[in-house]
């Protein structure tokens, strides 16, 4: 039971890890821009929400598999831990996107422009103004991340599979055992599972609740 | 502006946002230049060309013979690097960062070689550096503007871009903001571009103003003439023109302004106590001799350097010692026959004074 509840914990993680960068690039970009490209941006980081995770675990096989597109760069990725966690970010990305989105959206542009102005590349001004001043934005959506991760099971149980030892974690260990008619340590399992899942949630949410009592009021500005 | 003084800044805009479209071209000194205009003509538009914030459809902008933009060479130099300092209207401090890392932020990303402007002795200047520890949204308005202020010119920018920086300020403070500004000016000879609505502001800063109506420049020149073309209409008497100095109290407990002495009422300031202090133009007194037996305790002799005489209103431009910008009647210009050359002296009451550490 230990050994499924830290492989979960594990994969989430590393979901987690695997999402930051490439959410806060698509999620800065989201904030700023507006028009057709945005809107197929959005669009294809949404789609997770929109599809059977079972599917996006059936696609990400087939990419990945020994005859897929990448399966020759990729030897033997599916199966395997880290497939677990690939199958839990990609179904997770949505998330995450759209509360880091949320964050850098509530960061003024005015001090944004400011930075610049004293001589900020775009680089410097991200790590030391946006990132900054969205900082329980970007906790919230990894925590997010981490709790949509840790509860995945559609996607991963496809395409890293559920062997014991190896790519079983909790939500497919969870899943055997009621196949196998064992209840009360499904039971036991599921516990596990609300209490992990319900901590994290609890300091989401309270993240989110302060970044909404923190967001100041905008005053305009004349033309 | 005239032709013996060099030009600075060169440009020639235009840029359509929505309905709106901006269309302006003029040379400025290296001087303090307003850009004076109601909401909406279009002055924040064109700092914001200025400053690389906003990007012409067409035209140029040059600066000390650089071209820093130029639609037809396809020239854009990216804002980080115009050294084109901007002071917003409510300040824009970082909230993350301490007075101190605000100050430091942009001369920590200047070039070693152009480093010319010491950040402590800055602070020093501009008395913020009892306060460098402090969270910015502990800061009274004026203090405020004067962090941002210090972070601008921390950077030794080339030109000091100044976007209604005391708008958002009550009288008192705005006169305290716009004293410091001149000075800063004076000190470290930044070229300045300061946008404002407010007339006075703009008499106690610019020799010359860009007025702007509707996205396209109404008339460009030497800010008297606004003068007297405000003094002829009605408008006058809804705005105060005020004197602005800062000033050092003395060991007398008088106010010193660069050598030129002026008795106050200092109460609660200390000696060498940095002090920002505004005599209203309406409250001076002209005189062609030296009076004896006056209550007013200021008296300053000067040498009238122009006089605008309006509808409603005349204005007396006096150096005595710093210039004076005194509000008389056309009346009492007629009576006195108060003319460039005339030597006079300037008469103010010590109540007249208001004194304001920022």
């Amino acid at each position: 039971m230990l050994e499924v509840t830290l492989l979960s914990l594990r994969t989430a993680f590393v979901a987690t890890l695997l999402m930051l960068v490439p959410a806060l690039l698509v999620a800065s970009y989201l904030a700023r821009n507006q028009g057709r490209v945005a809107f197929a941006v959005d669009l294809l980081v949404s789609m997770p929400l929109a599809l059977p995770p079972v599917a996006i675990g059936f696609m990400l096989l087939w990419l990945f598999g020994a005859t897929g597109p990448l399966g020759s760069l990729t030897d033997g990725l599916a199966f395997t831990w880290l497939a677990m966690s690939i199958a839990s970010a990609i179904v997770s990305f949505p998330l995450v996107v759209r509360a880091f989105a949320t964050g850098l959206a509530e960061v003024d542009p005015r001090l944004v422009f400011a930075a610049r102005n004293l001589g900020a590349s775009w680089l410097r001004v991200a790590w030391t103004v946006m990132l900054p001043l969205s900082r329980r934005g970007i906790a919230a959506g990894l925590l997010l991340g981490f709790v949509r991760s840790f509860a995945e099971f559609g996607a991963t149980i496809v395409f890293a599979g559920n062997i014991p030892g190896s790519t079983q974690g909790l939500p497919s260990a969870i899943f055997s055992r009621i196949s196998a008619g064992d209840f009360t340590t499904a039971w036991q399992l599921a516990a596990i599972s609300i209490v992990i899942g319900g901590i994290a949630l609890a300091v989401h949410n309270r993240l989110v609740a302060k970044q909404r009592s923190k967001t100041p009021e905008r005053s305009g500005s004349d033309g | 502006m005239g032709d013996s003084e060099k030009v600075f800044l060169d440009f020639d805009l235009r840029l359509q946002q929505g309905e709106f479209v901006l269309d302006v071209a003029a040379r400025f000194s290296d001087g303090i230049t307003a850009v004076f205009g109601p909401s909406g003509a279009g002055k924040t538009t064109l700092l914001g060309c200025l400053s690389g914030m906003l990007v012409p459809d067409q035209g140029h902008i040059t600066v000390a013979g650089q071209a820093l933009f130029s639609s037809r060479d396809r020239v854009r130099v990216p804002p980080q690097c115009l050294r084109a300092a901007m002071v917003f209207q409510d300040g824009q401090l970082f909230p993350h960062m301490t007075v101190r890392e605000n100050v430091e932020y942009g001369y920590r990303l200047t070039a070693q070689e152009h480093r010319v402007i010491d950040p402590v002795e800055l602070c020093e200047f501009l008395g913020i550096a009892a306060m460098l520890d402090r969270d910015p949204s502990t800061l009274s308005g004026g203090e405020r503007q004067r962090v941002a202020l210090a972070r601008a010119v921390a950077t030794s920018p080339r030109l000091l871009l100044l976007d209604e920086p005391v708008a958002s300020l009550d009288v008192r403070l705005r006169n305290s903001v716009v004293a410091y500004l001149k000075e800063v000016h004076e000190r470290y000879g930044i070229p300045m571009i300061y946008v404002s609505h407010s007339l006075s502001d703009v008499i106690a800063l610019a020799p010359n103003a860009l007025v702007l109506e509707q996205g396209r420049v109404k008339s460009f020149g030497p800010v008297m003439d606004l003068v007297s073309e405000v003094t002829g209409s009605s408008r006058v008497g809804s705005e105060d023109i005020d004197n602005l100095f800062v000033g050092t109290i003395s060991e007398s407990g008088a106010i010193d302004i660069d050598g030129v002495e002026v008795i106050a009422q200092p109460g609660g300031y200390r000696e060498g106590d940095r002090v920002a202090v505004s005599i209203s133009a309406s409250d001076i007194v002209l005189s062609l001799d030296r009076p004896h037996r006056i209550s007013a305790r200021n008296i300053l002799r000067g040498v009238v350097q122009l006089v605008e005489i309006g509808e409603y209103a005349a204005f007396a431009f006096v150096d005595a010692g710093q210039e004076f910008v005194v509000e008389l009647t056309a009346d009492a210009v007629n009576a006195l026959d108060v003319r460039a050359g005339a030597d006079v002296y300037v008469i103010f009451k010590t109540s007249s004074i208001t004194i304001t550490a920022g």
